[in-house]
């Protein structure tokens, strides 16, 4: 398990920039997601999260603003930019050559 | 529950820094971590397990400033030391020029700026969560240096007894507030790095913790009670090194405690430098030049953590 987390933890600003594709979100609607699809399998910790975003929105892959004041609580939404968006489809591609890669390295026929 | 919870997230940040900025974080964070105890409590959970589970959620927030941190004027500060270690003997020198009472003035300039040089090259290396009580800790070590500056001060700028006394008086006293930041820093890393070690649910009670603070309480009266026996019998300029040895024998004890070979090997190493600097000073009466065996010391004690360092690092790959 902490090998499979360690190889996905590499992975945490394409993770979170694949949910803000779809759509605006905070840090706890983002990491609720991840362990959704992930099957429980996988969550994020508050402080890698929050890290990643602080570095992201440094490097101009994302912006944020408040929002949510309709359930009471103040959320920080975050909203991917182009170069996010440029990020991820680089990161994306990388990823999957390393996959195909790996593939072909690690299993064996038969 | 759900307040017990808001005092642990409370104490995650208790050492950050306080910015605006972190505020909301805090504010973010701790909205998240209910938010996750209580969805877990809707998932059918108890509240023991839905504490956990919340708790560990948040993991290390140092992460969040590491990157920025800890680096911050380091190097500048080990510069700084070594540069006033080096600078340490110039007042002594320039002061010998103006009769007894410059040279006097001088060697307590001396003093001070060693206790100087080391508080900043023991503060050089430090993380948020560790930063307060290892700048105690230096400011405890420096004050060690320091405290035998009334002594020969004033002794050499009032007359008579008078000065002596009032002198050793002062000099205890500084010895006293050292030892207890010493004291109070040691305990508390090692109470924080207990509370690191265990799971944030396991907040059980200690009872080894009050014997443990009685031993060390005993155990530094025991040296300042050396020390005034000392300093009776081979005269309080001399007396003052009970502390480092105290305080090197203290660390190794802690590592034979501890099982840590690389604090048993630095207490031997500090107690082995300051029997050599009472021996050698004795000795020669140099002791405007013998104190270099510190620096000396701490340059051994830097190869020899870095050698453990080395070793350690090589097992785990």
């Amino acid at each position: 398990m902490s090998i499979t987390a360690d190889l996905i933890r590499g992975h945490t600003e394409t993770i979170i920039l694949a949910q803000l594709l779809q759509h605006d979100s905070y840090g706890y609607e983002i990491n609720k997601a991840v362990r959704q699809i992930s099957g429980n399998r996988f969550e994020l910790k508050e402080a890698t999260l929050y890290t990643a975003f602080k570095r992201m929105e440094e490097a101009g892959q994302i912006t944020s603003y408040w929002g949510g004041e309709l359930t009471g609580a103040r959320r920080r939404y975050y909203c991917i930019t182009d170069a996010g968006r440029k990020y991820y489809n680089a990161q994306l591609a990388l990823w999957e050559e390393a996959k195909s890669i790996l593939d072909k390295l690690i299993e064996t026929e038969g | 529950m759900r307040k017990k919870l808001i005092g642990y997230v409370d104490a995650q940040f208790a050492h950050l820094p306080k910015s605006a900025q972190m505020r909301d974080l805090h504010d973010e964070i701790l909205l998240n971590t209910l938010d996750r105890y209580d969805e877990e409590i809707a998932a059918g959970a108890d509240e023991e397990s839905a504490y956990r589970t919340a708790a560990e959620s948040i993991g290390d927030l140092d992460e969040l400033i590491e990157p920025l941190a800890p680096k911050n004027g380091s190097t500048l500060r080990k510069v700084i030391a070594i540069a006033l270690y080096v600078c340490a003997v110039i007042p002594v020198i320039a002061g010998t020029a103006f009769g007894n009472t410059g040279a006097i003035i001088g060697v307590c300039l001396m003093f001070v700026i060693c206790a100087t040089a080391t508080y900043l090259l023991l503060t050089a290396n430090t993380t948020p969560k560790t930063r307060r009580l290892k700048q105690l800790r230096a400011l405890g070590i420096a004050l060690y240096i320091v405290c035998v500056v009334p002594v020969i001060a004033l002794a050499e700028l009032l007359p008579g007894d008078v000065g002596e006394t009032l002198g050793v008086c002062l000099m205890f006293l500084t010895a006293a507030a050292a030892t207890g930041l010493v004291v109070y820093s040691v305990s508390n890393a090692e109470k924080a790095q207990k509370a690191a070690a265990a799971t944030p649910a396991a907040e059980e009670k200690e009872p080894s913790n009050a014997v443990r603070g009685l031993l060390i309480a005993a155990y530094w009266i025991a040296a300042a009670a050396l020390f005034s026996l000392l300093g009776n019998h081979i005269g309080w300029p001399y007396a003052w090194i009970v502390f480092p040895i105290a305080g090197a024998a203290f660390s190794a004890i802690s590592g034979i405690h501890n099982r840590s070979v690389k604090k048993i090997a630095a207490g031997l190493l500090w107690i082995a430098v300051s029997v050599c600097y009472l021996l050698l000073t004795v000795k020669t009466g140099a002791w405007y030049a013998t104190w270099l065996l510190f620096p000396i010391g701490a340059a051994l004690n830097g190869i020899l953590s870095g050698i453990f360092s080395l070793k350690t690092g090589g097992k785990k790959e």
